[in-house]
């Protein structure tokens, strides 16, 4: 470990010592520039809330979703206590009037099942016709009273009448099938129906909690107390519900019964279809909560579609920013719940919520799948900003380059070949300067005489091949004479050539052209003649 | 070159001149020495007995009118340098690259400008 | 240079990988798929159970969710399923699967609405299937109709009650293996009840109830040689007369259950307490029956084999629908086949079917399964059944009712005039006593034929 750390100090001092190319070296700054300026947008655009940009969204389409859902859910509740009050308006009345016409009180029907058979006969009408107009799956009335009272369940057995629909199907059939699940069913071969196959004669009012207490108290009119009880288990049978209980009160006061209607968990869930929305399908739930818990088990639950609620968890509630997460133990769900107020004067203050709620695992994978959008967009950008800067750099550092490289070549820039960077151009012409006395100071050529030669030796462009090849014979020093046996050419070729070289050159005669030969092996320039 | 010429020189002396003649290949045409006389023509002519030292002399001055010609043919034929064949100058033209014979110009199609009209 | 194109080539990857990503969101939502069936009616379903323990585990995996949407029974789904095919107003949405009868794909305007199991089940996973059963699904060649449980007709009799009679009048269970000794078993028994109150006469109880008296009729007239159907009418031929006969005999004295409704119901409230109907039934007779006093009783339900006439061959209906499939996307129709495989898998069909009182559809749950299911069974109730059922295939012979379009029809108007003729014979009877009895009878079948072949 100390060794390495040793190591990778000797490495980076000595990178300090190495000098750094002057493009790498713009880029590092740039690179640089663009991560703090990349980190101060990324910090701004969090502070500013775009991130939590889909929370937001998600609590406005929740809220917007459960305002709706609440609505609807209290305007179908509403409406069914209202059928369930008047229902219970009509019962009592059709009740008292028979008890009037035989003379009897509700106690005297007690072990009698002719009078029972009689009061559900006036009932069953009232109670069929509330099923078939209420938004409901089953209607049902229990009176205070039982066919015997010697049986050791007669404290809670009560007799009454309790239809249901049987074959409740999602797009909701006209004509469901009634069938009878509750009562004598000497009525049920009257009306022709069907016995449920797990018929009884009787209620058993323990399975209704809170019903017993409601009929035992008298009461002066039925609005005065009404209740929802929680789910229960419709014994015998795969299917739950939950029962709308309200009191048949006399004129009297006294409770003769409780009646009402049945949301069963299959109408329920039948009725409040998921809905699929971008971020997961969204389950409507009536439930009750108990200690920052919601009891799915004992409220109902609307179709679960798309997720993998069963309708028995209890939740635990964390109340969130946005939105609250719903803990199920093996999966969560994320949603909002708003209190809804279903009864009415019961002591036990059970509150009822109105919730929505979608797995957090559709909605985890929008948000990843935003987040990863995210990312990528950030890459992406950072990415482009590398090449720009590269590029940039590149660009900027080229020119620079360029010239430094024609100095090298000792080729100095002339004054109106430019770099297109003033400083680089003045440098440029301070070297020049520079040269051109050292050039003096070494006693070279004054420049007049330099043109000269400059003119000389471009001119030299013009010879043809076979010009220049004579040429070469006198760079070689040899004499004109000796050029036709050199050449194999004859003198008069050989004169031919050295008219038009001269000519080219510009130069008098071979002396001159001797001259400039000479003068320019001397300079050390005699190479650029080839 | 000036052996090559010399290889090419053709003898035309007669007992009183010396003269030699150069065929150009591409034309066929002779070029002739300048004729120069054998200085001890009528000595040789007069002295029977002395014909051997003459005949030295005569040999000797042939030698240098061979030189001679071979001078002055230098001044007017060329060697192609792609046939290799000796021409005379109307025959020789300057083309940019490498002067060729009349004939080489012509198939390979380089211009040029002969030597000599 | 080539740093230029390895960035661009980078970005070009990155935005690839951003457009593909958008693609794969949907994965998460299972496909769900719904059923009508009719196993367990409205009480506990144990098809609901294996459905639940369906999605538990392959559903989890796979994706699948079913979802049971309708438990009725077989003419209920019939009917909406004909309405909805046909695109009556109102009606419901088709599910997923439906539970039917050949009948119901007979009527359907357009069979092309159904999957054929062809296309999702190769020859080998079909040859596991009983062919008998395979051969019953298809309609029009193709394979409509997928055997997932099938059942008999079962007598079943409340045992605790029998008992009591067999003691008071001589009455054996043996006696009800014929039905000439059935019907006669409930004219004594109808005699004994009305005995019981003298003060209120004509109050006899009914024995006896029949599930379908088109299948009493049709399997009897079967079995005794004679055709029953006859293109698409009834024949009443001489074997009908012999059925119509200790039938009508014992329903006008009282002795059998006349009112509509399933057998179940009258064996619940004690009003009778001996039925024929389909071992499926099993499911929906309690071990309680509640009288109109609110007085309950413990009871004894034991299955024996379905009675036969003292002339005829031993020959019995098989019953027992299957599922259909109708034609969505195929990932629905995969997962529906995916569910439809799971449930005929030996261990899940057998276990499915000793739960509801049906018989397993494949060989190898035949063969290695059932004896040990059977042998594992802890309800005596279920034990009788299975024994009866055993009985049943060693002994009789199976009858499979023809494929006919006026079937549902004939079935329906059977069923109501027999039980309307006889219920007025009844009537007829406490008016006129003891001495018209067989006038009333062959008066009645005489309407009863009129009204039918009208």
């Amino acid at each position: 470990m100390q060794n390495k750390l040793k190591e990778l100090r000797a490495l980076n001092a000595f990178a300090k010592k190495q000098s750094v190319g002057m493009q790498r070296k713009l880029m590092l700054y740039w690179v640089s520039m663009i991560l703090v300026v990349f980190a101060a947008v990324i910090l701004l655009l969090s502070i500013a809330g775009a991130f939590s940009q889909s929370d937001e969204q998600l609590h406005e389409v929740m809220e917007l979703h459960l305002q709706n859902t609440q609505d609807n859910l209290a305007s179908h509740l509403d409406r069914l206590t209202a059928q369930s009050l008047n229902l219970s308006k009509e019962l009592s009345r059709e009740i008292e009037g028979t008890l009037v016409q035989e003379g009897i009180s509700l106690q005297e029907v007690n072990d009698d099942p002719e009078q029972l058979l009689k009061l559900q006969q006036i009932m069953y009408p009232l109670v069929n016709a509330t099923l078939q107009t209420a938004n409901c799956n089953g209607a049902y009335v229990i009176l205070d009273a039982t066919a015997n009272t010697t049986l050791p369940v007669s404290d809670h057995s009560r007799s009454g009448l309790h239809l249901r629909y049987s074959n409740l199907s999602a797009s909701s059939p006209v004509t469901p099938t009634v069938v009878y699940f509750r009562g004598i069913p000497d009525i049920a071969r009257q009306k022709d129906l069907e016995l449920h196959n797990r018929w009884n004669l009787e209620f058993d009012t323990d399975q209704i909690p809170g019903c017993q207490e409601l009929m035992s108290s008298p009461l002066d009119r039925p609005a005065q107390r009404y209740f929802w009880s929680r789910r229960i288990d419709l014994k015998g049978t795969w299917e739950s519900a939950m029962l709308l209980c309200v009191p048949i009160v006399g004129n009297d006061g006294t409770v003769y019964g409780v009646c009402g209607v049945e949301l069963s968990a299959l109408y329920f869930q039948l009725s409040y279809p998921a809905v699929e929305g971008q971020f997961g399908s969204a389950v409507t739930v009536l439930a009750p909560i108990q200690d920052s818990r919601l009891l799915l088990s004992d409220g109902l639950v609307g179709s679960v579609n798309g997720t993998y609620l069963d309708g028995q968890e209890t939740l635990t509630i964390h109340q969130g920013r946005y939105y609250n997460e719903y803990d199920a133990g093996t999966d969560r769900y994320i949603g909002l719940h708003q209190t809804i107020p279903i009864s009415k004067g019961e002591p036990a203050d059970t509150v009822w919520a109105a919730a929505i709620m979608i797995p957090q695992d559709s909605y985890a994978a929008y948000t990843a799948e935003l987040q990863r959008t995210w990312v990528i967009a950030a890459l992406g950008l950072l990415v482009v900003l590398l090449a720009l800067s590269f590029f940039l750099a590149r660009r900027f550092v080229r020119p620079i380059i360029d010239s430094l490289k024609r100095f090298q070549q000792e080729e100095l820039p002339e004054q109106g070949l430019s770099s297109g960077i003033s400083e680089v151009d003045e440098l440029a012409e301070f070297l020049n300067a520079r040269a051109r006395n050292q050039r003096l100071e070494q006693g070279e050529l004054p420049p007049n005489i330099a043109e000269l030669f400059d003119q000389f030796v471009q001119r030299k462009n013009l010879l043809t091949e076979a010009e220049r090849n004579i040429l070469r014979y006198y760079i070689d020093g040899h004499e004109i004479a000796d050029i036709p046996d050199l050449a194999f050419i004859s003198m008069s070729t050989v004169r031919k050539h050295n008219r038009s070289i001269y000519e080219k050159l510009g130069v008098a005669s071979r002396d001159e052209l001797m001259l400039y030969i000479d003068l320019l092996r001397r300079c050390g320039r005699l190479q650029e003649l080839f | 070159m000036t052996s090559l010429l010399s290889s090419h020189l053709e003898d035309c002396s007669t007992s009183q001149y010396f003269c030699f003649s150069v065929r150009c290949e591409v034309c066929g045409e002779y070029w002739y020495s300048s004729s120069i006389p054998f200085s001890k023509a009528a000595q040789a002519a007069q002295h029977q007995e002395k014909k051997e030292l003459y005949d030295a002399i005569y040999q000797r001055e042939k030698e240098r009118a061979k030189l001679a010609a071979g001078q002055e043919a230098r001044e007017r034929f060329s060697q192609c340098p792609v046939c290799r064949r000796l021409v005379c100058d109307a025959c020789f033209l300057i083309c940019d690259e490498m002067d060729l014979c009349r004939e080489c110009a012509a198939r390979m199609k380089e211009p040029g400008e002969p030597v000599a009209t | 240079m080539k740093h230029r194109t390895l960035i661009f080539l980078l970005a070009v990857v990155l935005l690839f990988c951003a457009g593909c990503s958008s693609a794969t969101k949907k994965e998460e939502t299972p496909t769900t798929i719904t059923v009508w069936h009719v196993y367990g009616g409205q009480a506990d379903s144990p098809l609901n159970d294996l459905i639940d323990q369906f999605n538990q585990t392959v559903g989890k995996e796979q994706q699948i969710n079913v979802q049971v949407t309708s438990v009725s029974n077989t003419n209920t789904i019939h009917e909406l399923v004909l309405s909805s095919a046909n695109g009556e107003p109102g009606a419901s949405e088709l599910p997923d699967l439906f539970i039917s009868y050949p009948k119901t794909v007979m009527a359907l305007p357009d069979d092309s609405i159904l999957v054929d199991y062809r296309d999702y089940f190769s020859e080998e996973e079909l040859s596991a299937f009983l062919p008998a059963f395979v051969e019953e699904g298809t309609v029009d060649n193709r394979l409509v109709i997928l055997p997932v449980a099938k059942s008999t007709e079962i007598m079943f009799i409340n045992k605790t009650i029998f008992d009591r009679f067999s003691q008071a009048t001589g009455v054996t269970l043996e006696d009800l293996d014929t039905w000439e000794g059935l019907f006669k078993a409930a004219e004594i028994y109808a005699e004994w009840t009305d005995s019981q109150t003298p003060d209120i006469p004509g109050d006899a109880k009914s024995m006896f109830v029949h599930d379908y008296y088109f299948n009493y009729f049709q399997v009897g007239a079967e079995s005794l040689g004679e055709a029953f159907f006859q293109g698409d009418k009834l024949t009443f031929g001489p074997a009908f007369q012999t059925a119509w006969e200790p039938l009508a005999r014992a329903a006008i004295q009282g002795g059998v259950w006349l009112q509509g409704g399933y057998a179940t119901a009258s064996l619940r409230t004690g009003d009778s307490i001996v039925s024929v109907a389909s071992s499926a039934s099993i499911l929906y007779y309690s071990d309680i029956v509640t009288y109109p006093d609110n007085t309950s009783e413990d009871i004894t339900i034991i299955s024996r084999p379905c009675p036969v006439f003292e002339d005829g061959e031993k020959l019995v209906m098989q019953r027992g629908a299957g599922f259909c499939t109708v034609r969505s996307t195929p990932e629905r129709e995969r997962a529906a086949v995916t569910f439809l495989k799971w449930l005929t898998e030996p261990e899940h069909n057998v276990e499915f079917v000793t739960r509801t009182g049906y018989m397993p559809v494949t060989q190898t749950a035949f063969e290695n399964e059932l004896p040990n299911a059977i042998e594992g069974l802890e309800s005596p109730k279920y034990a009788s059944l299975y024994q009866a059922y055993l009985d049943t295939q060693e002994n009789y012979k199976f009858y499979v009712p023809p494929q006919l379009e006026t079937y549902l029809s004939l079935e329906t108007a059977l069923e109501d005039h027999v039980r309307a003729q006889l219920a007025l014979g009844r009537q007829d009877y406490l008016e006129a006593g003891e001495a018209g009895l067989e006038q009333i009878s062959a008066e009645r079948l005489q309407t009863f034929r009129e009204i039918m072949e009208r």
